[in-house]
This record gives structure tokens, C-alpha cells and sequence, in this order.
């Protein structure tokens, strides 16, 4: 089966006699307990059939005057249309969590701004491996062993400590940061915005504040090297994504650097690229305005209180995001679709329970790599999110 | 008798970043220097507060944890203290203090009561 723990989306789980083999501790968690805490069909806290549960949502959905419809980044390609589909015919906003997290990176792959690869070459050919603000040892728990670093790939016949050179740059010595001794570099960063600095400057042969000039010469040796990043590179960069583009561009002049972005859910670049197919945005679009803006990000919308109803499918914003946000929930109907019940759903005015994608429901998604895989679902539940998407659809 | 270090406040770095391992509880991995400066030691519960907001944590020790401060793994607890300019990493206050750790309902009511 296809594990949808994470972006990674491992094809070679296995359920065996009722064991998982092959997961990592939490595509095995994800597995082994999708049977635990389910939703259960819920409007105004009663319980009620899933019927009336969709009933429910549609009628809040009429009566919305400025909807939005959030989250699908556990969704597969089939429902993430769908929910593009409610958009247009509701006129509203639509958005996914990558728009606080690395969508902006995609969107940059898509538009063919900066360079990128998929894990298979990074396998094959990869020498420079950087890990930049992400510690895939608890994110993407396989990425090193399947993809990056471990394996001995088609180019890289002898070994990872001496056919790959890595690189951690992490404001802390995490678990990744630990493995980084021969062949190797960490650089514990107080600031990503110097460290690009300094990568400029060196490529113009000045020092800066930290030594990056042997990473430099180690990629010159090679035909393929690659960057990972995650949230804390996002975060790091403190709006400047611009600088570290223009610095991806300006190493590939010197040596061929390739960029995949790292450790988010299982299809949110699925839902970045079903969006972009649609409308040429990647994330915070608004039918409406026909137009994707910063301020049409979810949490935006709800920091300045322009919705008043909710579609939120497959995420628990209530713990995910700051309070800033998060703290304007209460003030808005919120309709969940959810396979768990979650920290959300307590607090919904109406609850549908779905199917775990990859599990109990089959089709589409992308990996982080923009490689798109057919899911092999191990059991077949009637209602999915194909299901209760469509049937919103219908009934509007 | 009263632990001196429970009439001190010690600030830290947070950064927040999953753990493999699975809690719902409010917990915070303090880099094992960082606490036995600070006199913190595994198990004790500390207030951990920034602008405005504090929450009670349990406190484990992880190597990992950035030298001078500790870990809160991405959830409703990381998020309430957090905001989007210290979405990964902030600074808040930390001091030692008593009863259990706070629970994910008593988040989710101080959030609904500000509707």
C-alpha cells in the first residue's frame, strides 16, 4: 500500500497478517490506528446519519454570505476538484494550509522560478545533500533512508559516507544535525537571511558571517546537488523569500543545485497543484475577486473577520494555528469533514466523518517531488471525502 | 521545603518542531543544561508564558533541545503561546510551579471565550 502519513508516500508498506511492515513509527501509528476515534455525523453537538449532517452543511453553505473552504492537504486529487468546484459555484475563498507553510516554494517550482528534481534522482545522482530548517528524523522519518542520503543510487555506487556530502543548517544540534560528521557540514544558524548573505558573498569569494565556501567547492564536483527546506527555513527568512530564489539561482550559475521543499502533509502539493491547474494560484483564491492574495489566506480571513462560514476538510485549525487565528474560530458556523474526531470537531456546528485517503479510500496524490501516486487503499468505506464533497456540490 | 529556583523566572529559546514521540499532554523537552542551570529537573511542571499568555507544562530533558531553552512539539499548546512572526521559534519565560499540566479543553475554553 501507499502510506499517507506523510509527503513522502512510501510504496512499499505492507500489511502482512495484520502487521505493518516497512512503515516508519508514524505511518505506522497513522496505519495501525486509523480504526481509533472516529467521527461520528454531528450537528449543533447531537448526533445525527451522515445524511443529515451533509443536509445541515449545505443549508449553512446557502446561507453564507462570505464562505470559505479550508484544508484538503489529506484529500486526494479527486476531492481537492471537487472542492475547487464548490468554490467557483459558491463564488468564495479557497485555500489549503500551505499557505502558512511552503507553498510559496511550490508555487516557485510550478512557475519554474527555481530549479527542482524529483527523490528519485536526488537517489541516483544527489552528492551535496542539504537539509535546510527541517529534521527529517521525526518529520519524514524514511527521507534519508529511501531517498537522500543512504541509499546507493545509480551515479552514487559507494556509499553515503563517502559518495554523498551533507548538510544540516538548524538552529538547534537536532537528530539530523547529529549525523552530520564525515563528509559533512552543520551549521547552527542564529540567522537564514545571513547565511544566505554569506552564501552570496562567497560565491563572490568574500567571507561572510559563516564558512559556506567548502560547501560550495563540494557541489562544483558534482553534476546534481539538492535543498531540501522546511517550515524553519520558511520561517527563518522572515518574508524574504525572494533572497533565497535569487540565491538558488546565482549557485546554479556556479554548480547545479536542485530545490524540493520538505516535511508537510501527505497532498498538500496535490491541492497546490490542483488549484494551480484551475486558476494559476497555488493557494489563498478567491472566486470571487478571481484573484490569489496574501490577504485571501485563511488565517488572514479570519484574523480580520471576513467569513462567516467554514468548509474545513481534513485539518483541526484549532490546534494547528496561532491564536490569532485560531482564537476567531468560535465566531464563525465551521462544517468539518474528518475521518478522527479531532480538537476541531468539538467545537463544530456540524461534523461529517470521512474516510482515511490511502486507507479506506482510493486515488490520487502528489509527492513533495511533484511525483503523483495511485493510492491501493487496504479497505473500502462507503463515505469519503469524494463522497460528501460531491454531495455538498449537488446540493448547492 | 521550597525549591529556591520556584521564586525565579529563566527566559528560553522555544522552538517548535515535532517529536516522534506521541502526547497530547502540555509537554516541554528542556535541553538537559539549560534545566540544571535553571535548577528544572524531568518531571516538574513549569508556567511557560509570552505575551500575555501562559500555559503549564511537564517537563522532559532531550539533548536535542537548542542549548538555551527547550522543544514544544507543534500543537494546540505550541500554537497558543505562538504567532505567526514566532511560528517555529520564540522567546517566552519559564518558571517552575506546581499542579498538573494544562489539557487541551482548558486551551480550547480560554478560546471560546473569546467569542
Amino acid at each position: 500500500m501507499i502510506c499517507t502519513a506523510c509527503s513522502c508516500l512510501c510504496d512499499d508498506v505492507e500489511i502482512v497478517d495484520g502487521k505493518v511492515l516497512n512503515a516508519c513509527e508514524r505511518g505506522y501509528r497513522h496505519i495501525s490506528r486509523y480504526r481509533e476515534s472516529r467521527a461520528k455525523p454531528m450537528v449543533e453537538g447531537k448526533e445525527v446519519d451522515v445524511d443529515s449532517a451533509i443536509e445541515a452543511a449545505v443549508e449553512l453553505l446557502k446561507s453564507a454570505k462570505s464562505p470559505a473552504i479550508y484544508g484538503l492537504d489529506t484529500s486526494t486529487v479527486e476531492a481537492q476538484k471537487i472542492a475547487v468546484e464548490i468554490a467557483k459555484k459558491l463564488n468564495c475563498y479557497i485555500d489549503d494550509n500551505s499557505s502558512f507553510c511552503l507553498g510559496e516554494f511550490v508555487e516557485a517550482i510550478l512557475k519554474k522560478e527555481i530549479p527542482s528534481s524529483t527523490l528519485d534522482d536526488v537517489r541516483d545522482r544527489a552528492y551535496v545533500v542539504i537539509y535546510w530548517g527541517t529534521n527529517p528524523y521525526h518529520s519524514l522519518p524514511r527521507h534519508m533512508s529511501r531517498y537522500a542520503y543512504y541509499p546507493r543510487g545509480a551515479k552514487r555506487q559507494r556509499g553515503y559516507d563517502e559518495d554523498r556530502y551533507l548538510v544540516v543548517i538548524d538552529v538547534r544540534r537536532s537528530e539530523a544535525a547529529k549525523l552530520a560528521k564525515k563528509n559533512a557540514k552543520f551549521i547552527q544558524v542564529d540567522s537564514d537571511l545571513e547565511l544566505v548573505d554569506s552564501f552570496m558573498r562567497a560565491l563572490e569569494g568574500k567571507a561572510g558571517k559563516y564558512e559556506v565556501a567548502s560547501i560550495l567547492r563540494e557541489m562544483k564536483k558534482a553534476d546534481f546537488n539538492v535543498t531540501f527546506g522546511g517550515l524553519g527555513l520558511k520561517y527563518g527568512l522572515r518574508g524574504n523569500f525572494r533572497a533565497f530564489c535569487e540565491l538558488l539561482r546565482n549557485i546554479n550559475k556556479f554548480a547545479p543545485l536542485y530545490f524540493i521543499p520538505s516535511g508537510f502533509h501527505a497532498n498538500m502539493r496535490g491541492f497546490n497543484e490542483t488549484l494551480f491547474e484551475a486558476v494559476n494560484a497555488v493557494n489563498s483564491y478567491s472566486f470571487s475577486s478571481a484573484a490569489s492574495s496574501p490577504e485571501f489566506a485563511f488565517t488572514e480571513l479570519l484574523k480580520r473577520e471576513r467569513i462567516d462560514t467554514a468548509l474545513i476538510v481534513g485539518t483541526d485549525p484549532i490546534a494547528s494555528l496561532p491564536l490569532e487565528a485560531s482564537g476567531k474560530l468560535p465566531k464563525l458556523k465551521k462544517i468539518l469533514v474528518d475521518p478522527r474526531n479531532t480538537l476541531t470537531s468539538k467545537i463544530a456546528e456540524v461534523v461529517i466523518p470521512s474516510a482515511f485517503s490511502g486507507i479506506e479510500s482510493g486515488g490520487e496524490m502528489v509527492r513533495s517531488d511533484g511525483v503523483r501516486v495511485k493510492l491501493k487503499p487496504i479497505a473500502k468505506a462507503e463515505v469519503d471525502d469524494v463522497y460528501v464533497l460531491k454531495r455538498i456540490l449537488e446540493g448547492l | 521545603m521550597m525549591r529556591l529556583t520556584r521564586l525565579m523566572r529563566f527566559e528560553a529559546k522555544i522552538v517548535v518542531a515535532r517529536v516522534s514521540e506521541e502526547t497530547r499532554k502540555a509537554t516541554i523537552y528542556l535541553n538537559p543544561e539549560f534545566a540544571k542551570r535553571c535548577g528544572i529537573k524531568e518531571g516538574d511542571v513549569v508556567t511557560v508564558s509570552r505575551a500575555g499568555r501562559e500555559l503549564k507544562f511537564r517537563v522532559k530533558l532531550l539533548e536535542t533541545a537548542p542549548e538555551n531553552g527547550g522543544i514544544i512539539p507543534n500543537s494546540i499548546f505550541s500554537n497558543f503561546l505562538a504567532d505567526f512572526d514566532g511560528f517555529k521559534s520564540f522567546r517566552a519565560d519559564i518558571e517552575l510551579s506546581e499542579g498538573d499540566e494544562s489539557t487541551e479543553e482548558d486551551v480550547i475554553s480560554i478560546i471560546m471565550q473569546k467569542k
